[in-house]
């Protein structure tokens, strides 16, 4: 429950809102949110492809794996966000805006705990930490609640 | 007091360990005695207490002390910390990313 959700208009077609969002992701992801200095940041296009950044010394950086690819509609990848954090999962969608002035993409962010491509690495510890999440995020709601509600 | 991205960032890396993953589930059960996560664990308990230090420091747990027993319990202020890094990344990269499409696309207008 409540994965975290972010939906963007862009005014440019389908096509090209998934190109710069896959292929072109070293120009727009924030340098302040990578592990290396001058990194250039690739999603390689196929499922198990990397999601990675290297610098100019040839290190690298694997932050999450290609869970699926589906151009231009549709991709999902896990994400560690923090040096050895927790496997988290990105699911991105776009569509053609066919509501407003018909013409633009929208976005849709999706970003929830697990699962990832880990399991052999986590094996049931991921679905422990979904579940962990799941209750954390469940008492911080029923916090809210109680809060509003005082 | 550490800014917040720094706060939250600790909490994500604190995420990183299964044992401490674990832990929090446990503890979102209901608080336990350093001694009674020990138990539940196939590590020393000075390994359980380093466990906890780390979560502790990144504000994911705290401690109340009962006579000579510490009783640990969630944080919820540090998962908080954790979810509004990631909401502000997404806003930031989502307003760089929507601006590099538009001004990138082929005959755009405006």
């Amino acid at each position: 429950m409540n994965p975290l959700e972010k939906r963007i208009h862009v005014r440019c077609d389908l096509a090209h809102a998934f190109e710069v969002f896959t292929a072109r992701i070293d120009l727009w992801w924030p340098p302040s949110h990578r592990k290396l200095e001058n990194s250039e940041m690739q999603i390689e296009p196929f499922v198990g492809g990397r999601f990675y950044e290297r610098d100019a010394s040839g290190q690298e950086h694997v932050m999450g794996e290609v869970r699926a690819w589906e151009a231009p509609a549709r991709i999902c990848y896990s994400w560690r966000p923090g040096s050895p954090a927790a496997p988290t999962e990105v699911e991105v969608r776009f569509w053609g805006d066919d509501t407003r002035d018909n013409e633009g993409t929208w976005v849709h962010v999706t970003h929830r705990p697990g699962p990832t491509g880990d399991e052999e690495v986590y094996g049931e510890r991921v679905a422990l930490f979904e579940r962990a999440w799941t209750h954390v995020l469940a008492s911080y709601a029923d916090r809210i609640a109680a809060d509003e509600s005082a | 007091m550490a800014p917040p991205s720094f706060a939250s960032a600790a909490a994500l890396d604190a995420l990183g360990n299964p044992t401490r993953r674990e832990m929090l589930q446990l503890l979102g059960d209901s608080p336990r005695t350093v001694g009674e996560l020990a138990e539940a664990f196939p590590i020393s308990r000075p390994a359980v207490s380093k466990h906890l230090r780390v979560l502790e420091e990144a504000g994911l747990v705290r401690h109340a002390t009962e006579g000579t027993r510490n009783i640990y319990e969630l944080d919820l202020g540090g998962f908080e910390a954790a979810r509004r890094w990631l909401d502000g990344f997404w806003d930031q990269a989502l307003a760089r990313f929507k601006l590099l499409a538009e001004n990138t696309a082929p005959g755009a207008k405006r």
